[in-house]
């Protein structure tokens, strides 16, 4: 049995106004070459100049990841010819990247296990290359995009690891609103290395780049564990090389050996002068990370005592986690606003294929409903018929309640009236009355409803039946 | 210092996919050649093992970083304007054939 080692370097877009070193729009658009400027054609005499928005953003996913700042900013090139790169290098982080040395928690199984940071690097992306039959084509609306590499040391050893890695920053990227970090447009891609041994030692690695989801993340380092494994059975050493997977077969294919890395002679880049990172700047950085997915399912579970599961249900989108935490803020039982944010709320959501920012329904107006279930002044019954009003609406629950006569008669006396006139009109099944046959109660609990038009508080009504049912016959 | 040989530079041209003619590679050869020189003449300077590479002359205090503006976006026409092919608004190059970065 082999130890299986894996180390990732997951490549995110950031969202910006503008691009990382251009000033052309950073956004998604289906139309080829409209969103270039020239800095992204590497036109002779132009000048990058960093984007303060992407760098900040880049030192919040850093500073969530426990990572070091650097005390500058400063950026190296890593020089490399490929016709998606016009200028001939890419403007990359390599001397002080903005965080090194962190980790991020994930929970694999219900065991926390901590994943090492080597580094988080902020660099422009290239343009994209549609290849043909006998051309390529290329669009440089992707050139000069902000890109976040994340690399963590080689410490995985397992594709659930990776894979609960993967999930985990992913969160991370959308917690922090760096990212909508989506792969099916390209916002997220990732290299991984791969390494067997039946030793203390490291195998040998095996990179596999450019792995554009992580279904196929998955697959890849299924069949690089299969096809080292092969090769080691079979006394044979596994090369250090570059390969490529191919999400049609499954299969990985050998790109390039050790022989032909590329040398990639990285040198500082001269033509962005160095900026300071000042603390004012990373506390005020700081403040705006808000709680992530993980530490909010402990929160959930240890001072909410919610199940994990509901717990991590509320947490898979930040925007319900949020909305649940404001809930609770304003005063809601946290697991009386858990049923109504994860069932009647996020039912409607999935039904209608919408998000929490889509309906009117405010924390404010669940605090209410539960409240007005609390107080008895409607049954749970009456609640979700107002809940199914309220989300459509927007109507307050209140208001909901008056203009649907929802109000329950709580009063003593008024219910005790209706309970005696229904004995009255029913004194032939009352004089029956036998405790130990429940349709019985239920009988006359449907009688004083019905004449109270479903008002009567339905506890106090069976209450009182009992009570003078008990007494009747005497 | 290691010399520059003709072989390096034809793996480099190479590499690098430049086509380049016999006299060329002459010119680089002899070019090289120079530069090898000036850079040995530098390395012997006293105490030069100690200095640190600089890559900025003083440090610019007022550098700063670009308000994230996108105030300069070129029209579709313009950004391909240079483009020897285009098709659909895409520059169309020769297959590119290895891997990517």
């Amino acid at each position: 049995m082999y130890k299986v080692t894996i180390g990732l370097e997951v490549h995110c877009e950031l969202e910006s106004n503008s691009k990382v070193f251009s000033p052309a729009i950073n956004g998604y658009t289906e139309a080829p070459n409209s969103h270039v400027a020239y800095q992204d054609l590497g036109f002779p005499g132009i000048l990058p100049v960093a984007n303060e928005e992407a760098v900040k953003r880049a030192l919040k996913v850093s500073m969530a990841m426990n990572c070091t700042t650097p005390d500058e900013i400063i950026f190296d090139r890593k020089n490399y010819y490929y016709p998606d790169l016009p200028k001939g290098y890419q403007i990359t982080q390599m001397t002080k990247p903005v965080g090194i040395n962190g980790y991020v928690d994930i929970d694999v199984n219900g065991e926390i296990k901590r994943v090492d940071i080597h580094d988080t690097h902020l660099e422009e992306d290239t343009a994209s290359l549609d290849h043909y039959d006998t051309y390529s084509l290329i669009d440089y609306n992707r050139a000069c995009v902000p890109l976040l590499e994340t690399v963590t040391e080689p410490c995985l050893h397992s594709k659930e690891e990776a894979l609960t890695f993967l999930e985990t920053y992913r969160s991370l990227i959308v917690y922090c609103g760096v990212s909508e970090a989506r792969s099916d447009r390209g916002q997220m891609r990732c290299d991984v290395n791969v390494s067997i041994s039946d030793t203390d030692e490291l195998g040998t690695k095996v990179e596999m780049k450019n792995i554009n989801s992580f279904y196929n993340v998955g697959r890849a380092i299924d069949y690089e564990i299969e096809r080292q494994t092969e090769i080691l059975q079979n006394g044979g050493t596994v090369e250090q090389e570059t390969r490529r997977f191919d999400d049609e077969t499954g299969e990985t294919f050998k790109m390039r050996d050790k022989a032909d890395a590329v040398d990639y002679k990285y040198f500082i880049e001269p033509n962005i002068a160095p900026t300071d990172v000042t603390d004012e700047m990373l506390e005020e950085i700081r403040k705006t990370i808000p709680m992530l997915q993980l530490d909010r399912v402990r929160k959930y579970m240890d001072e909410y005592e919610l199940s994990k599961y509901d717990a991590e249900v509320l947490v898979k989108v930040k925007e319900n986690s949020d909305f649940f935490n404001e809930c609770v803020e304003l005063g809601a039982d946290p697991k009386k606003a858990c049923n109504w944010v994860t069932g009647m709320l996020m039912g409607y959501l999935n039904t209608n294929e919408m998000k929490i920012e889509d309906v009117p329904v405010k924390p404010a107006m669940i605090k209410e409903l539960i409240d007005l279930v609390d107080s008895k002044t409607i049954s749970s019954k009456q609640a979700k018929e107002v809940f199914e009003d309220m989300v459509e609406s927007g109507k307050e629950p209140n208001v909901i309640v008056k203009e649907k006569g929802m109000m329950q008669i709580t009063d003593d006396a008024a219910i005790h009236d209706v309970v005696m006139e229904v004995l009255k009109e029913n004194d032939e099944q009352a004089r029956e009355y036998n405790p130990e046959k429940t349709r019985m109660i239920d009988f006359f609990v449907g009688q004083v409803m019905k004449k109270t038009r479903g008002k009567a508080n339905p506890a106090k009504t069976m209450e009182m039946l009992r009570e003078e049912l008990a007494n009747y016959n005497k | 210092m290691q010399k520059i040989t003709r072989e390096n530079i034809q793996d480099y041209a190479l590499k690098l996919m430049f086509k380049m003619k016999d006299e060329e590679f002459d010119t680089f050869e002899k070019e090289f050649e120079t530069i090898i020189k000036q850079m040995d003449l530098i390395g012997k300077i006293e105490g030069i093992e100690k200095v640190e590479p600089m890559t900025f002359p003083f440090r610019n205090k007022d550098a700063k970083l670009r308000k994230d503006e996108a105030t300069s976006t070129l029209t579709t026409e313009d950004a391909v304007k240079n483009a020897h092919k285009t098709i659909y608004d895409e520059v169309k190059v020769p297959k590119v054939v290895g891997g990517e970065e």
